[in-house]
């Protein structure tokens, strides 16, 4: 089956004045298929998030090749990044931080469809319905950041990145600042809306039980390489690498 | 939330808000009159009446007369156009240009940051009022030459102001969702950078106009500002200082005039930036 992403020998190298450099992230290639979850855990450390900076284009690679549906987007820049944005969307870590504290979350979730050509009226519309389909009420579309709660601000987040209907939808630590019960609603809501609009996730976390309960295949990270992958069931019940083995020991 | 800590926090907002109210009249109030000086003015703040030269303040003219018998009543009114106008331009000329250059600064970063940074680094090097002479002399007298003086010496407080609240955004998350939503650099900047950073500016630019107002004056009165015989309060001071001791009130309308101005839109910029403080309880 074609790749939906594919990520060759990807490589992130900050440089350090007058210490050795730092390299996030080492000769990573993976692939994410069309109607996949995949989930990618780790320590906090150890690259995930850069490699996802790198793969929405927000940060620049040192080394290596990303493909989208076959097409190499490693050097694509200014107003072309649209088309990538089209395919790609990021929900980001901190719900509270992800919105402008000046602007409504209907005009946070209306910014990528008028960008993408829709009119004022249209967008403001379509933001209401989003925040509806992610399970809030459409007069939140008036509210602010601060007004609304970490739950309701990841709803209200997710609305944003779906306005557009990506093909790939990348979850960094999406739930992790959420308290549990309301994690479990976030992941029923990302259930339902795989199944409407046929996305794939690329899922990254640091809770092993989610990743098992979510995702159909795992990549473990660790110092910036993959370490692992698999089944989550098989990894979990016979990891093979010795840092997977330490990470789900510290788990239990 | 009803503690005596709640009730405090609303009564200083109260004080706040009332403080905003009063002071925000009455720099209205000064700018009003200078727009409309010239209907306010008793007398045509330029004919001569060398009879009547260096009367005492009286009915027919509330503040006296100058050397030329000119009524000193509508030449501080007229003065005021002058004065408050120019000031006024003045900051809003470094405010605009300043925050632009700063906001690119911070945008872009590299080569043209650290270029134009070190350039502001010289100017603040310098004392303001001393390259501002500097400036003026180099370019000769007149109203222009003295604002561009201060205009030049003054945006790099307002290009550092803009660009460090620039770079602290730029790693904002609501940032990169933006950019993932699609928008330009350019519309990044426009949507999310400017409205974030506008109040800080403001407030500076604010607090900027009374500093600002001193400065102008005393470059008239120097004599690197608004010519004679315009009526402008700096060059109106210098002009009556030889005869301070004999008929003050030509000095003091205009030093009053001055005094009332600065005071009044300095102890708005206080309001506002109290009233914008976060610190200062719920809005």
């Amino acid at each position: 089956m074609e790749a939906l992403l594919r990520v060759e020998n990807l490589t992130k190298v900050f440089p350090r004045q007058g210490r050795e450099n730092d390299t996030a992230v080492k000769d990573i290639s993976f692939a994410l298929l069309p109607g996949e979850v995949l989930g990618m855990i780790g320590e906090s450390g150890s690259g995930k998030t850069t490699l996802v900076n790198m793969i929405t284009r927000l940060l620049e690679p040192t080394a290596g090749r990303i493909f989208l549906n076959g097409e190499d987007i490693t050097c694509v820049r200014g107003r072309e990044l649209r088309r990538i944005y089209r395919s790609i969307q990021m929900v980001f870590q901190s719900p509270a931080d992800s919105f402008d504290p000046r602007r409504t979350l209907g005009a946070g979730i209306g910014e990528s469809l008028q960008n993408y050509g829709w009119s004022a009226a249209a967008s403001k519309k379509r933001a209401a319905q989003l925040l509806e389909l992610c399970g809030l009420p459409a007069s939140f579309s008036k509210r602010y950041a601060y007004q609304v709660s970490g739950g309701q601000c990841q709803r209200a987040a997710i609305a944003r990145a779906i306005a557009i209907q990506p093909r790939i939808l990348i979850l960094d630590e999406a739930t992790s600042a959420l308290d549990v019960t309301i994690q479990a609603e976030i992941l029923a809501l990302l259930k339902k809306l795989r199944r409407e609009l046929d996305m794939s996730y690329l899922f990254i976390c640091h809770d092993l039980a989610l990743v098992q309960d979510f995702c159909d295949r795992v990549l473990v990270m660790h110092q910036g390489s993959i370490v692992e992958e698999g089944i989550p069931d098989e990894v979990f019940r016979c990891p093979k690498n010795e840092y997977t083995r330490r990470l789900i020991e510290s788990a239990l | 939330m009803n503690g005596p800590a709640h009730r405090m926090r609303r009564l200083h907002k109260n004080g706040v808000r009332t403080r905003l109210t009063v002071f925000c009249i009455l720099a209205l109030a000064l700018i009003a009159c200078s727009l409309f000086s010239e209907h306010l003015c008793p007398y045509d703040p330029y004919a001569q009446d060398l009879e009547n030269a260096l009367a005492a303040p009286s009915a027919t003219h509330v503040l006296g007369t100058d050397r030329y018998g000119r009524d000193m009543l509508s030449r501080v009114l007229i003065g005021s156009r002058t004065s408050i106008a120019s000031t006024l331009s003045l900051v809003g000329i470094i405010m605009v240009f300043g925050t632009a250059i700063g906001v690119l600064c911070g945008w872009n970063g590299k080569r043209l940051d650290s270029l134009v940074m070190r350039i502001s680094d010289m100017f603040l090097a310098f004392p303001g009022l001393v390259f501002a002479l500097a400036v003026a002399g180099i370019l000769g007298g007149g109203l222009h030459n003295a604002i561009f003086a201060l205009a030049a010496i003054s945006w790099p407080k307002y290009a550092r102001i803009a660009r460090n609240q620039t770079l602290a955004l730029k790693e904002a998350t609501f940032i990169k969702a933006a950019r993932l939503s699609g928008s330009t650099g350019t519309e990044i900047i426009c949507r999310h950078i400017l409205p974030n950073i506008a109040g800080p500016v403001l407030v500076t630019g604010m607090l900027d106009i009374g500093t600002m107002m001193m400065e102008l004056a005393g470059l008239s009165y120097l004599g690197l500002g608004a010519k004679p015989p315009a009526a402008e309060w700096g060059s109106m001071m210098s002009d009556a200082r030889s005869l301070l001791q004999t008929v003050p009130w030509v000095t003091f309308a205009p030093g009053v005039a001055i005094f009332i101005s600065v005071m009044v839109f300095n102890l708005f910029g206080d309001a506002v930036r109290d009233y914008l403080d976060p610190k200062a309880g719920e809005r």
